[in-house]
């Protein structure tokens, strides 16, 4: 009882903290100059923690990242709630909305764009992002990149051989694959990325009547996620699947599990985005971290995880999993635009797919 | 002593002077439908209001519309998605009635050995998970599977059963409810009046003669409630469905209302439209059950002569009791759980076989036990477990005596509420709670508390059927000789009524507690950092694709439950008490 108490009280008190005024955090967001650095950490200092909602793997990344910049800044504390890109955007929706203003920093692939709809976004200047191309970062400040993505093929060692894979997209029309492929229904990997993927790269033109004969090939819908689907691949319930995270393939092959994978060009590339809220109580740490994510500091705790790294000249740990180490062709999609077109791209895979 | 005689006394004579009132329950009703209407009302709100709102690219309410009922039935295929769903439910409704039932009267009727394994049995197979049953049931029945692997080898078939079929469905479905059935119906043949079916027994009737004309007709009105129970259960559950049907096409209609809550930004109106069809259509089924119910006022059965209940002496036929509750423990426990046993070994899964033996490895053990917050996240979920199952059962107890045993005009009333929450899919009420108390200035958001008041209104449809399964049956004598003696209201509650229905109470709570320590899609909406429990722990590592981990919790925590099942038994049998549930 006397435990539940504590309990009871520690969590009452939980949203207790620093606060900082609106005009403070756009304020910090853009601070320049030489002192800069300096600034946020004594401001940070005074906040002591921040918090972050965060669609990364735990114990893969965010706790290493974590622990790393702790280590770096031992005067603030890093909490952290995990979830699924919907349930951070809600999350972090519904609070601002009833005018909780507790989280500082938000990630997810699409999360940046539906918060920055909200009018909920804190746009941020951070000198480590200098060393980005134009793909990789919002020209208006809005969000930064953590690490990418790369959507690829796996299939089953022991029941699709290297040279039997399929190498194109026309490949995967061939009879001998009907029923032996699977995608996971999530909006923002699986089947209805694949299909967005296509309609930019090739056209409405050339993308709907492949779609429809690939709406022939009985592909399994798994109600899981990207990482899930591996899995059943890896424990050969499923042969092959589409649309799946390389890096997460090669996390399993390193483990001695029957799964590779092939790029079907162009591959649908990612990016793992992450945005300062408007609001947040706790700016100066975030900035800090912020700086700390996108510096070649930072990306090499990605590196080690075994995640494929942002930042250019950073390689990913097994090479081949980053465009240029694997010599294959990425399409990075405008992820606003992406964004947008996520429930009509759904829709039409439900469609074609599902009904 | 002659204090306490006084004290009787003039108690009895007050209540000579003032006869009863005329409406005794009407405060003990009045509080708890409060109390019902506070955990219910705001979510129900919520879920009526959404199922009739769009939803904006942001996935808030947007303007009014009905366009959401409209998806329902424009789905493609709409007829083959009704008859599949029929077909499930109907299927693992008889399926967990038939072998729930079957068990429970083997269990509690007859002389079979081996009702405390099942028993046992039966509260494991309940705090499994769902995402882990089905995962396990995968693994069974997949490709390379053990099942078919045997019926290949064994049998001479190609395939038993699919793993993504209708078949499978209906049997994960009906095996998970199993348990409910049992332990629901277990709690009415304990409380059908033994004399009864000792007088068929004495005018000659067999065990069986006795089953189907004494014992099935007493149990009957519990019979239909309970299979009503896990028909709306099923109806509303999606997990299953998403996580066998799907794979393979088989479509029913919580499939595609539950991708849309899964879509980004997720759009909760056609998954709320779908839930008030339900609540009318289960409410209307609740009132036919209740005209049934109250027939069973002819069968009030614990009477002033407290009977212990008969056991049937099968002679050598019990064997066959036993060879069930075996049969059923290796199906529905000892199978799934081996193979999650097995995947918890490996670094990866891969189908049971002797190469693979030699992989077998603890660093999931090793990587769960270190992992950040989990030791954390088993104190939240005890914590929050034992709360709402107490909440419950005393809520439960109060609103179910004032209606069943004080007769309180309006009594139904708080039964029809607290029956509501099962028909809302605990994604919707997590999704509602949160929209609800977000903008409460009270630390209720964010905290353990919004969790507790979300198990509490789960669960309470199950916390009201163990409570009126233990107090409908009370003979009304037994009420009358203490006010005739000059107890109070109160007091006849307090020394009469609640120990006659404690061990159903008790029963109740340990049900409500396990049923809420692996609810999953509610308090991965609810869960705040730092305050997660065990089963949203055991999600993130699922979504992360890391399947041996997860079922590295899932032998963990059955490892965990069996600790406190031993305890309980070692407790009971030092008290000369049998376990009973």
């Amino acid at each position: 009882m006397g435990a539940t108490i504590t309990l009871l009280s520690l969590a009452a008190c939980g949203s207790a903290g620093s606060t900082a005024s609106a005009a403070d955090t756009a304020k910090v967001a853009t601070l320049t100059g030489a002192n800069r650095t300096q600034e946020l950490i004594s401001g940070a200092k005074k906040e002591g923690h921040l918090l972050w909602y965060t669609t990364m793997i735990p114990d893969q990344i965010v706790v290493p990242m974590v622990t790393a910049f702790e280590k770096k800044y031992p005067f603030i504390k890093v909490d952290y709630y995990r979830g699924n890109s919907t349930d951070v955007a809600q999350k972090a929706l519904q609070e601002f909305q009833a005018g909780r203003h507790n989280v500082d920093l938000v990630d997810g692939t699409g999360t940046s764009s539906l918060l920055a709809q909200a009018g909920m976004v804190q746009p941020f200047k951070s000198p480590e992002l200098d060393s980005y191309p134009a793909q990789l970062k919002a020209s208006d400040g809005t969000w930064g990149p953590e690490l990418q993505y790369m959507m690829v093929l796996a299939y089953n060692t022991k029941q699709v051989t290297r040279a039997e894979a399929p190498k194109t997209y026309e490949d995967l029309l061939d009879p001998r694959w009907r029923g032996k492929m699977a995608w996971s229904t999530s909006a923002t990997s699986g089947g209805p990325l694949f299909i967005g993927n296509l309609i930019n790269a090739w056209g409405a033109d050339k993308a709907d009547p492949y779609i429809d004969k690939l709406a022939t090939q009985k592909i399994a819908n798994l109600d899981v996620s990207g990482n899930e689907v591996i899995d059943q691949v890896v424990s050969g319930q499923e042969p092959m699947a589409l649309e799946v995270f390389n890096d997460q393939v090669e996390v399993a092959k390193a483990q001695g599990a029957p799964i590779d994978w092939t790029p079907l060009e162009p591959v649908t590339a990612q990016i793992s985005r992450i945005s300062l809220v408007k609001d947040a109580p706790d700016p100066d740490a975030a900035m800090l971290l912020l700086d700390f994510i996108f510096s070649e500091e930072g990306q090499k705790v990605i590196q080690s995880s075994g995640a494929i790294p942002a930042r250019p000249g950073v390689d990913a740990k097994v090479k081949a999993l980053k465009p240029e180490g694997g010599g294959f062709k990425a399409q990075y999609m405008d992820p606003d635009m992406t964004f947008k077109q996520t429930t009509e791209w759904n829709d039409l895979y439900k469609q074609k797919f599902v009904g | 002593m002659s204090l306490a005689v006084d004290g009787d006394r003039r108690s009895l004579r007050r209540s000579a002077r003032a006869p009863r009132q005329a409406n005794p329950g009407l405060i003990p009703l009045g509080v708890t439908c409060l109390i019902v209407a506070a955990l219910v009302l705001p979510a129900l709100y919520s879920v009526i209001v959404r199922s009739f709102t769009s939803t904006t690219v942001l996935g808030t309410p947007g303007s009014a519309t009905l366009d959401n009922y409209r998806e329902l039935f424009s789905q493609q295929g709409l007829l083959t998605i009704v008859r599949n769903t029929l077909v499930s439910t109907f299927g693992a409704t008889l399926v967990a009635v038939v072998i729930g039932g079957g068990l429970a009267w083997v269990v509690e009727r007859t002389n079979s050995p081996g009702a405390t394994i099942c028993r046992i049995t039966m509260l494991l197979s309940l705090s499994i998970p769902y995402i882990l049953y089905s995962i396990a049931w995968i693994m069974l029945l997949g490709p390379g599977g053990p099942v078919n692997a045997f019926a290949h080898k064994v049998l001479g078939v190609g395939k038993l059963l699919d793993a993504h079929s209708l078949g499978a469905m209906i049997l994960v479905e009906g095996l998970i409810a199993v348990p409910l059935a049992f332990l629901f119906l277990s709690a009415v043949l304990r409380t059908v009046d033994a004399s009864l079916e000792e007088s068929a027994a004495v005018s000659g009737a067999g065990a069986l003669r006795v089953l189907l004309r004494v014992t099935g007709p007493l149990t009957l009105p519990g019979v239909i409630g309970v299979g009503m129970l896990i028909f709306v259960r099923t109806l509303e559950a999606f997990e299953i469905p998403a996580l066998i049907g799907l794979p393979g096409n088989v479509r029913v209609m919580t499939t595609t209302i539950f991708l849309s809550t899964e879509g980004f930004p997720p759009d909760y109106g056609t998954a709320g439209a779908y839930a008030v069809l339900l609540m009318v259509g289960v409410a209307g089924l609740l009132y036919l059950a209740n005209k049934i119910n109250k027939r069973a006022a002819a069968f009030a059965s614990i009477s002033g002569k407290p009977t212990r209940a008969r056991k049937a002496d099968l002679g050598a036929v019990k064997w066959f009791g036993s060879a069930g509750i075996v049969l059923y423990g290796l199906i529905a426990l000892v199978a799934p759980m081996g193979i999650i046993l097995w995947a918890s070994l490996e670094p990866y899964y891969s189908a049971p076989s002797l190469s693979q033996v030699s992989h077998f490895t603890l660093q999931n053990f090793a990587h769960i036990l270190s992992l950040q917050g989990f030791d954390q996240s088993v104190v939240n979920t005890v914590v929050v477990g034992a709360v709402a199952a107490v909440a419950i059962m005393a809520i439960s107890a109060i609103g179910i005596w004032a209606q069943t045993r004080l007769k309180t005009r309006g009594g139904w009333v708080f039964e029809q509420a607290a029956t509501l929450p099962l028909m809302v899919p605990g994604v919707i009420l997590g999704f509602s709670l949160v929209a609800f108390y977000v903008s409460v200035p009270l630390p209720i958001y964010g905290t353990l508390v919004i969790l507790m008041i979300g198990y509490t209104a789960r669960y309470l449809p199950y916390g009201v059927r163990y409570a009126s399964a233990g107090m409908l049956q009370i003979h009304a004598s037994l009420e009358e000789s203490a006010a005739v003696s000059g107890a109070t209201t109160w007091a006849t509650f307090r020394r009469v009524i609640l120990p006659l229905s404690r061990p159903a109470l008790v029963s109740g709570a340990i049900f409500i507690f396990l049923m809420a320590s692996k609810e999953l899609s509610m308090a991965v909406l609810l869960a705040a950092p730092g305050r997660e429990v065990m089963s949203v722990q055991m999600y993130h590592l699922w979504s992360n694709g890391q399947t041996t981990q997860v079922a590295t919790i899932g032998v963990l925590w059955a490892g965990v439950l069996l600790v406190i099942m031993g305890g309980l038994i070692w407790f009971n049998g030092r008290r000369g008490r049998s376990l009973e549930f």
